[in-house]
């Protein structure tokens, strides 16, 4: 067997596990070609229901009635993304809100996160078991949302301000634990006793050294961070008055027309609702397009940057 | 002494620096998460606003203390019992196979060579995570409706009989295993993924060098690599074994009576009490068991991690 | 650095080193906690300006988050006139009724809210002392106030003291079969009677199913049928009841679990066997809502004789008559649709300005007409006496019109010149209250606070079951033996004796 294996990988060009291009090459073509395949097909089961999901989006509302939830439906319509169009100022102006509480907000986020899992992950620091327990006891001692909300919004100021957007959920104690064991697991003590005998103090060794080599893991937080910025409408739903409409983000905006849309259909049972028409099912299925496009869109981007993040020349 | 003042120094200089570094990020808990603390007085109150005055004040100085009569509530649904078992099964469920099939994807993906197809199934796979999860109740629902769903319509067209999916409660714990591990397993994904990239490259040269397998990389180069990481995400989640994901269970299973037997959570339950009238200190008092037990459980597993050499990976 | 706290035992300043900057940050800390504690004490005191017209706070309802996209515009017109007439004028905030919940119980400042029985829950927050009192000051200062609400001061007062201002609009329950009247009657040339019973639906039902076999007659959301429960009066959640049907007897005022009820149980019954007939849709328990897309035959509401909110052809897709099946009945809860409270903490001067400001809306009706409809010749047009909205105005400025005040007081809307609605509906409809079966607890409210605990259990085994019972999937029977059976483990007959102490007291006191 072991001859075999040799063999095999003496017929091949590249040698042994290489990790330059973000991948582990241990594996010959016909291998690489199977797994591709199988993952390929997981990989669409996967999308299934975003497809059925999308497909819906585009199928009539007549369709839907008669003939039910289909990957091939009747008659197509565009009912539903007239229907969002005849909204477009309200979801433009939220775009601009969303934008920018996205971008701040992961910036701020990733700072948050990244000192606090480098504090926690220097078995020097004194303070490191004080700094351990105020992470993780929020995870579940909480005052609870009225209490929060009090705060927020009586001590804070926060009420209707941009800044409970950017803020509220910037830190996550679950991200910053998880940093924290990259660090510990990622950045080689050698490198760091290097920088200090250098005279480099905490912080620039933090810049200069950490955050490169951990590239991997701050992309892959930044992004999290970034789309749940992105998808965010909570924080609107409790600290956003009605006249207070511009600082709706563009999640809370078709948070909201779903809710109006369900109002209207189901309205009877409250006395004396009026009926209106809206294209209900379609419509709904709409709103996820419209959600996760821009992930569709961004994730290529940033994807390619998740990849080696120790360079064999650091180390030296 | 002289050394050991230098020593001092340079000690309180690190701290120095790097209590500054994470000056920020305290100053954040403190707001955010300390401040309201406070409130968790609410589980043994009941809460009364005093007009005029804002919160903190009319839940320190005009609620009345009233002992434990708030946790009551949790303990007159003669299906509790159930409900427990179901929370602690689903938890249990979810752990194992939310650590094998995310662990397995990313060894997997990161073997393959093309990186367009590598980033198509990592972009198909963390999709889901991004619906919300009445998104996926009504994805569902577009699935196992009897008389509209694509199931039923498929096998209206071989001849079988429809299935009544949302009266039958013996199929939905594999129906919500499978909803979970779908929705949930890219984003576990994608963080062992990191991981993985960020593996010393020296290991896979001193492998190839030995002449291992394939297998024996995974065995003895990724998979202790990723031990550390797999650890903490278990202690985490064992912490949260008594609380479920609201929407899964509610949402999906549209609240079905007949589905309760199976799916019917402990969320789920203080949900459906608290739904119809409100009752801050019920809420808070449900929350303190939920996290109260969560926390016994994470710190006792953290020590016997201590214990066994899992100094990597506990808090 | 100066040592201001003090030297320890080694002669160590007590701030520096290791213990020290735990010291610091405790002390940091505490102090923090000090000076947010004192600013959660008092809250900002608003301060009146003479000369400058009283700004009021008025909260009120909206489904999603949103405001009219013309609410800025209107308020502008109807401040003009209020500040006018009384100098008063408001600023409107939308809330859900979670953030009704949340800022209500943290003390958030207001001057007057919408309150209901399904919103802001009036009789709690009033029980909780949240709401002004008003029982002597709308007198005095508001006598037309008082007499135009007069006589239904009674859903606003609580335990003998007016708390809120009730928004006068359809106060008793009717209920409606909503039937596409161009396939019973055109086509197959039935007559629609005024009013018939629950069962007498099933031959249209059957007729109609037998035209569509594939398709189903009958279509319901997971509430079951809209209305269907008001045939008896709530007294504690959904599940503890007094029928309409024993009002004036003996049993008028004996409170039963709901599963007793003869009456509605017997029309549940009736819904399983059409389900099982397929006149209903099999995954109604699944269902959120029917849209307008489905083009049922038979659907059913809450409304008031006379209402046009069905009738527009191009939205449902036929012609639509009504066919009313239970009522009108009333009780305290069917006549708390709509009431505006005063904060408690609100000054005298607010409380007077905000009352006035409900008298302008009750007596003016120019103004009362733009705070509910927006402005004449661009949200609305006025034709014979009713009103018709333009497109502008269903676009940019709808809401129903309890939102913004008593509906008897505004002009009642057509669906079109072809269909007007007759001026005098809402005299119509308050003739035909006389002959209401009217409950007798006469304004009773029940207080949860001494069985919170059984409520919330209660609540949660009802909202598990009720899905399939009132849609008719399950066996009526079998699933009212379940729920019972839990409900009773629950403390079911615990909360029922102690309902029926509280009414029999109030009957006692109050009568």
């Amino acid at each position: 067997m072991n001859i075999k294996r040799q063999g095999k990988r003496n017929k091949k060009k590249n040698n042994g596990f290489q990790r330059e291009q973000g991948y582990i090459s241990g594996l010959g073509r016909t291998a690489d070609i199977i797994l591709s395949v199988v993952l390929i097909l997981i990989s669409l089961l996967a999308l299934l229901p975003v497809i059925l999901v999308i497909i819906i989006s585009f199928s009539s509302e007549e369709a839907i009635i008669e003939s039910g939830y289909s990957f091939f439906p009747e008659e197509l319509s565009l009912d539903a993304y007239r229907y969002l169009s005849g909204h477009l100022g309200k979801i433009l102006q939220s775009l601009g809100v969303t934008l920018l509480v996205t971008v701040i907000g992961t910036v701020l986020s990733l700072f948050l996160i990244s000192t606090m899992a480098y504090a926690l992950s220097r078995k020097d620091f004194l303070l490191r078991k004080l700094y351990t327990t105020i992470v993780v006891i929020p995870v579940f001692f909480g005052g609870g949302i009225a209490s929060s909300y009090a705060v927020n919004t009586q001590f804070l100021g926060l009420k209707n301000s941009i800044w409970a957007l950017i803020l509220i959920p910037a830190c996550s104690s679950w991200y910053i634990i998880v940093m924290r064991t990259y660090f510990l697991s990622n950045i080689p003590p050698e490198i760091l006793e290097a920088a200090r005998l250098d005279g480099a103090s905490d912080a620039r060794i933090f810049f200069r050294f950490v955050i490169p080599l951990s590239k991997p893991i701050m992309i892959t937080v930044g992004l999290f961070e970034a789309f749940s910025y992105w998808n965010s409408w909570y924080e609107n739903l409790l600290y956003t008055d009605s006249n207070h409409s511009g600082l709706y983000t563009l999640q809370y905006v078709l948070y909201n027309m779903e809710k109006n849309v369900s109002f209207l259909t189901s309205g009877d049972s409250i006395s004396g609702l009026s009926a209106a028409r809206v294209p209900t099912e379609s419509f709904r299925m709409a709103l996820v397009v419209v959600i996760i496009l821009p992930i569709l869109v961004t994730y290529p981007m940033f994807g390619r940057h998740i990849k080696n993040g120790l360079n064999a020349g650091a180390g030296k | 002494m002289k050394r050991g003042k230098k020593k001092n120094r340079r000690i309180r200089g690190k701290n120095r620096s790097l209590i500054l570094l994470s000056m920020p990020s305290l100053i954040w808990y403190i707001l955010f998460c300390y401040l309201p603390v406070v409130g968790i007085i609410l589980a043994f109150k009941r809460y009364r606003l005093i007009p005029g005055k804002g919160f903190f004040y009319s839940l320190i100085n005009g609620s009345e203390w009233v002992g434990f009569e708030n946790f009551r509530f949790l303990f007159l649904n003669p299906e509790i019992g159930k409900v427990i078992r179901n929370t602690l099964l689903y938890n249990m469920a979810f752990l194992i196979l939310g650590t094998v099939i995310p662990v397995m994807l990313a060894v997997g993906i990161s073997y393959i060579h093309s990186g367009r197809i590598r980033r198509f199934v990592q972009i198909s796979l963390l999709l889901p995570y991004f619906l919300s999860w009445i998104i996926v109740s009504y994805s569902v629902y577009a699935f196992l409706s009897y008389d509209r769903g694509v199931v039923n319509s498929v096998l209206g067209s071989m001849g079988i009989q429809g299935f009544r999916f949302y009266q039958s409660p013996s199929l939905w714990p594999f129906i919500l295993c499978a909803v979970n591990v779908w929705k949930s397993s890219g984003y576990m994904m994608m963080l062992y993924y990191a991981r993985l990239m960020a593996i010393d490259t020296e290991l896979f040269d001193a492998a190839a060098v030995d002449g291992a397998s394939n297998f024996k990389v995974i065995r003895y180069i990724i998979l202790p690599e990723l031990k550390n990481v797999i650890l903490v995400m278990t202690l985490l989640n064992l912490g949260n074994i008594l609380s479920t994901d609201f929407g899964l269970f509610y949402q999906v299973t549209r609240n079905s009576g007949s589905l309760l037997s199976t799916t019917e959570t402990i969320d789920v339950f203080i949900y459906k009490a608290l739904m119809e009238k409100s009752n801050y200190g019920f809420s808070a008092a449900a929350s303190l068991i939920q996290n109260g037990i969560g926390c016994i459980i994470l710190v006792t597993a953290n020590r016997l991690l201590k214990k066994n050499g899992g100094g990597g990976a506990a808090l | 650095m100066e040592c201001v706290m003090g030297r320890s035992n080694n002669g160590r300043c007590v701030l520096s080193g290791k213990k020290g900057l735990r010291r610091r940050l405790t002390g940091a800390f505490l102090a923090l906690m000090t000076a947010f504690l004192c600013t959660g004490c008092g809250e900002k005191v608003e301060d009146d300006r003479t000369g400058a017209p009283t700004e009021l706070i008025w909260w009120t309802y909206t489904p999603d988050g949103n405001a009219p996209d013309d609410l800025e515009k209107v308020l502008e017109a109807a401040n003009r006139i209020s500040a006018e007439r009384i100098g008063v004028t408001v600023k409107m905030i939308y809330k859900t009724t979670e953030q009704f919940e949340l800022d209500q119980t943290t003390g958030e400042y207001y001057d007057m809210t919408f309150s209901c029985d399904w919103c802001n829950n009036f009789d709690v927050n009033a029980g909780r002392g949240y709401y002004y009192d008003i029982s002597e000051l709308v007198k005095t200062e508001a006598p037309e106030l008082y007499s135009s609400v007069d006589p239904w001061w009674e859903t606003g007062t609580l335990k003998g003291r007016i708390y809120g201002v009730p928004m006068l609009k359809d106060l008793g329950a009717e209920v409606f079969f909503r039937l596409n009247s161009d396939y019973f009657e055109t086509e197959k040339g039935l007559t629609l009677p005024e009013e018939m019973s629950f069962g007498e639906l099933e031959p249209l039902l059957k007729a109609w199913k037998e035209d569509n076999p594939g398709d189903y007659p009958f279509y319901i959301s997971k509430g079951g049928v809209a209305g269907l429960f008001q045939v008896h009066e709530r007294i504690v959640g959904n599940y503890l009841v007094i029928p309409y049907s024993k009002a004036g007897t003996s049993e008028g005022t004996r409170i039963i679990p709901v599963f007793d009820d003869e009456e509605y149980v017997g029309m549940l019954r009736k819904m399983h066997e059409w389900y099982e007939a397929g006149y209903i849709n099999p995954d109604a328990a699944a269902v959120e809502e029917v849209p307008y897309s489905i083009k049922c035959p038979v659907r059913t509401g809450t409304a008031w004789t006379g209402f046009k909110g069905w009738s527009d052809r191009e939205t449902i897709g036929f012609n639509v008559k009504l066919v009313r099946f239970i009522g009108p009945n009333m009780s305290r809860s069917t006549q708390q649709g709509s009431l505006i409270a005063i904060n408690a903490a609100a000054s005298e001067e607010k409380a007077k300005a905000c009352l006035k400001y409900m008298q302008l809306m009750y007596t003016d009706r120019k103004f009362r007409d733009t705070l509910a409809y927006g402005i004449e010749g661009e949200h609305f047009d006025y034709y014979k006496d009713t009103v018709i909205r333009t497109a502008a105005g269903t676009e940019h400025y709808m809401q129903d019109a309890f939102v913004t005040g008593p509906a008897i007081s505004a002009s009642v809307v057509s669906a079109g010149k072809d269909d007007t609605a007759d001026p005098e509906q809402w005299d119509k409809v308050y003739e035909g209250y006389k002959n209401a079966r009217i409950s007798d607890t006469q304004g009773f409210s029940f207080d949860p606070a001494p069985v919170e605990a059984e409520i919330a259990a209660l609540d949660a085994i009802w909202s598990s079951y009720a899905s399939e019972l009132v849609t008719g999937t399950l066996d009526t029977d079998e699933t009212i033996k379940l729920m019972r059976g839990q409900m009773e483990k629950a403390g079911l007959e615990k909360v029922q004796e102690e309902a029926q102490r509280q009414l029999d007291e109030y009957l006692e006191k109050f009568r």
